[in-house]
């Protein structure tokens, strides 16, 4: 058989071709609805292969919230083929007998496991992805110590005091929708797992018609697809994953506050704003509205804050989440103020951005953007993690977009966005202060 | 990619080059201080916030609003005794780019006005520093290894704050002068005209100046130093952040160092799961969440340390300490298997490998060997030997330089909590 005539047959019998954009396209596998998305990089001899579930910290119940990250690190135990022949989970065997770059993380609203490896190794990779995701034996002898690293990444974070804020400002912002607690969970909810609720959770998400397989690399399209037909057809798929609840979060209506007080030196205000879901145009608005603020040592509050030593840093973290989030501005104060007087010179400031500042500094930022696009796609296992965020919210081809969504930005846009953001009865404000 | 390294005019130059890449990566840097002090260390760092705090022409905000404007990035930065700038930038920009980059080099204005503003800023970042954990612990062992007059040390943020304030004007002046006169190295990274340009540029930059290589006074490191417990309290973590380590006798000349970062590698290779701490301390034994090792600080001609980087919580970190020592200890004794030989020189091999895929970090590789001393020749080589060590040699090195005995532990965090373990280690 010609090779035209084997990749024509592999892709009319196994997948449908959805779409193509730029240099990407999406393949359905027919059997079970598992899709694909493709990207040529020749001559490089790599691959990264990620394959995301969407299933993260927001499909989480009460009382079990970090769940999604603990299933995550129990697929790196091993699976019943790997019990079979009394080996280590295929995953790690994979990076012990290669070298491979393995990892996994877990967002709101996705799960992402990804390999990057010489292109020979590809078959390998795809079958363990296919293995994994239906097979890894859930037991206490594996879940115990692992649950016990957990709460050690548990305590890693925590002992940030940004993020014992980011923990208590996410809950205070949302009364509803599930994105009111941090991915990795609460202490207390991890100290509570078992295996039944893990073995549930596995069931229900981590199948072929909930997750979407990226093959970024060195490898012929025939070789791909033939590849990723011949290990994941024979998966069942779970019709009722595809339906996951809209939840609309009631209106906020006054400002809300946090307080965390600890042992220590460090001094916190943390402001909490509310932003558009990705990748709308109001979240790059609120992303070139947050870079005018803090992106670099002239920005608008560095300026004022930093350099005349009332603040000794400031950092801003937005996630590029499907639902609205919020994002939130980190400001650490020197001994010169109080978290109050703070609170009220960095909202009086962004009330008093005028257009015309706006204007004079947003072809910067935009710029500024655009051109870390570029270094952001340096790689194939970078370029994956990328179009991770764009699958997760749902629309992978916006990842050509990013130019258009930047260019359109007006300096009425960011005036009209700070305004909306910073509006004070839709804010989230925390003081962590030390004693 | 294709990859040279080479000396011109007194230049050392790296090129990588990969065939029509839209971004461009410049590393340009000086082995400006042979020796060390917190005055000297305090005066490079606000040195590096001054390179990038107005010209001659243009004021901060102009150089800031200038390279945003055309998307590019710059930083400097101070470590070792070494000044260096990093630039990022796409490759339809470098011409600009490389016109502000040099208005900095050449005319730094050192105005008053910055001065005091970039003291006030400096002095509250080295306030956020002492909450570091994980930086005083390694540090800390660092320090317990080198001579404090030798550029490596790590003078803490309070000694470096009481210097910060008494730093002048004309002191700030000496050191570009210093800058401008030492050998310079440098990597680039983009297509072929891309490099060719900032080549050219950097070439032209340096030629009013000398290229002078500083006599660096390395101390020999004591590399019997006894075994020692070393702390330091910060109450605000919740985790202990450990570094353990014994002082290493071998330079990147000394043959037997190939087999010794081979089997240290299979103890406890710098990220992922390969490693034999990460099979037993976090997955066997649940104790931490990432546990790793690797040498420290050697040079062409200077040894350095070997050093393993973890974590524990306060009510494991007996527990944790000992099976890392154990697995040490074990290492030590027994050596690699054969499994583990042959294992690793692929796991060594694709990483090699990976690295490629990406521009910048090869960039940023070549450049690292060329700070050492290592031309891209050398360290080619030296990769060949790696794959080429056999597992006698490794476990010999492993015998002789990976000493159980003389495992300094240093760590930082909430000791407070685990006083009475702590208490029973030494």
């Amino acid at each position: 058989m010609s090779k035209t005539l084997k990749k024509a047959n592999t892709l009319s019998k196994s997948f449908r071709l959805i779409k193509t954009v730029g240099d990407i396209s999406e393949y359905q596998l027919k059997a079970n609805g598992l899709r694909v998305l493709y990207k040529n990089i020749p001559d490089t001899g790599v691959v990264t292969t990620n394959i995301t579930y969407l299933a993260g910290a927001r499909d989480e119940q009460n009382g079990e919230s970090g769940l999604a990250h603990m299933l995550e690190h129990m697929l790196f135990k091993p699976t019943i083929s790997d019990l079979n022949i009394k080996a280590d989970a295929s995953a790690m065997r994979f990076e012990r007998e290669v070298g491979v770059v393995l990892n996994a993380n877990t967002w709101k609203d996705r799960t992402t496991y990804f390999f990057s490896y010489g292109k020979e190794h590809f078959k390998r990779a795809i079958e363990i992805e296919a293995d994994r995701m239906r097979n890894v034996v859930l037991t206490n002898k594996e879940f115990l110590p692992e649950r016990t690293n957990v709460l050690s990444e548990f305590d890693m974070y925590n002992g940030d005091p940004k993020f014992a804020l980011s923990v208590a400002l996410v809950s205070a912002a949302f009364f509803s929708h599930p994105y009111g607690h941090e991915t990795i969970g609460f202490r207390e909810d991890i100290e509570s797992y078992t295996i039944e609720k893990l073995q549930l959770f596995y069931n229900h998400y981590y199948r072929p018609n909930n997750a979407v397989l990226m093959v970024i690399g060195d490898i012929p399209l025939e070789l791909a697809l033939s590849t990723i037909a011949d290990s994941f057809a024979h998966l069942e798929p779970e019709v009722s994953v595809e339906t996951r609840s809209h939840i609309t979060e009631p209106k906020q209506e006054g400002i809300r506050r946090i307080n965390i007080e600890r042992p220590g030196t460090t001094n916190i205000l943390a402001i909490a704003v509310k932003h558009p879901g990705f990748p709308a145009a109001g979240w790059y608005e609120t992303m070139i509205a947050l870079k005018f603020l803090t992106d670099d040592v002239c920005s608008t509050l560095q300026k004022k804050l930093v350099d005349t030593g009332l603040a000794s840093s400031i950092e801003v973290s937005q996630e590029p989440t499907k639902d609205t989030n919020i994002a939130t501005l980190y400001i650490t104060l020197t001994n010169k103020t109080t978290h109050t007087k703070m609170e009220e010179l960095v909202l009086k400031i962004i009330r008093e951005i005028d257009l015309k500042h706006i204007a004079k500094e947003l072809p910067g930022y935009i710029t500024k953007s655009l051109a870390s696009e570029a270094f952001n796609r340096d790689s194939s296992l970078q370029i994956a993690a990328e179009l991770t965020e764009f699958t997760a919210a749902g629309k992978w081809e916006e990842y050509f977009s990013v130019k258009e969504n930047l260019n359109r930005i007006t300096p009425k846009d960011i005036k009209q966005r700070l305004k909306s953001l910073f509006a004070e009865d839709q804010l989230t404000i925390g003081i962590y202060k030390s004693f | 990619m294709n990859i040279t390294t080479t000396t011109e005019q007194g230049l050392i130059i790296g090129r990588v080059e990969k065939p029509e890449a839209e971004t461009v990566s410049i590393y340009l840097s000086a082995q400006v201080c042979p020796e060390n002090s917190p005055a000297i260390t305090a005066k490079m760092i606000l040195f590096t916030e001054l390179l990038l705090s107005g010209t001659a022409t243009f004021s901060r905000d102009q150089i800031q609003e200038k390279f945003r404007l055309l998307g590019s990035n710059i930083d400097v930065s101070y470590a070792a005794g070494r000044i260096t700038l990093t630039v990022s930038t796409l490759a339809n920009k470098i011409k600009p780019t490389l016109t502000l980059l040099t208005q900095i080099i050449n005319n730094p204005a050192f105005s008053l006005a910055e001065i005091k503003r970039a003291k006030q800023t400096l002095i509250n970042q080295l306030e956020l520093a002492k909450e570091d954990a994980k930086g005083i612990a390694h540090a800390q062992l660092n320090n317990a290894f080198i001579h404090s007059s030798d550029n490596r040390y790590k003078h803490s943020p309070e000694s470096l704050s009481l210097c910060v304030t008494k730093i002048s004007q004309s002191e700030l002046k000496a050191v570009h002068k210093l800058f401008l006169n030492r050998q310079w190295t440098m990597t680039v990274g983009g297509a072929e005209s891309s490099l060719n340009t900032v080549i050219q540029t950097i070439k032209k930059i340096k030629k009013g100046y000398l290229s002078e290589i500083p006599e660096t006074v390395v101390a020999a490191l004591d590399s019997h130093k006894p075994a020692q417990l070393l702390q330091h309290e910060v109450k605000s973590k919740q985790n202990l952040e450990l570094s353990f380590g014994a002082a290493l006798p071998l330079n990147l000349q000394n043959p037997d160092l190939a087999a010794f970062q081979f089997g240290l590698a299979v103890l406890g290779k710098w990220g992922g799961f390969a490693g034999r701490l990460m099979s037993t301390v976090r997955e066997k034994e649940g104790l931490t969440y990432g546990i790793y090792a690797r040498t420290e600080e050697i040079g062409l001609t200077a040894t350095g340390y070997w050093r393993i980087m973890s974590f524990f919580s306060p009510k494991d970190v007996k527990r944790g300490i000992t099976s890392t020592l154990r697995e040490v200890k074990k290492i030590h004794e027994k050596g690699i298997t054969t499994s583990e030989w042959e294992r690793f020189i692929d796991i060594l091999k694709t990483g090699e490998r990976l690295t490629y895929d990406s521009l910048s970090s090869t960039t940023a590789l070549v450049h690292g060997n060329l700070l050492l001393g290592r031309s891209w020749v050398d360290y080619q080589a030296y990769r060949q030997k790696l794959y080429s060590c056999t597992q006698k040699e490794v476990n010999l090195a492993l015998r002789k330089y990976l000493l159980p005995q003389l495992v300094v532990i240093s760590i930082a965090g909430p000791v407070g909590k685990a006083k009475e373990d702590l208490a029973t280690l030494f």
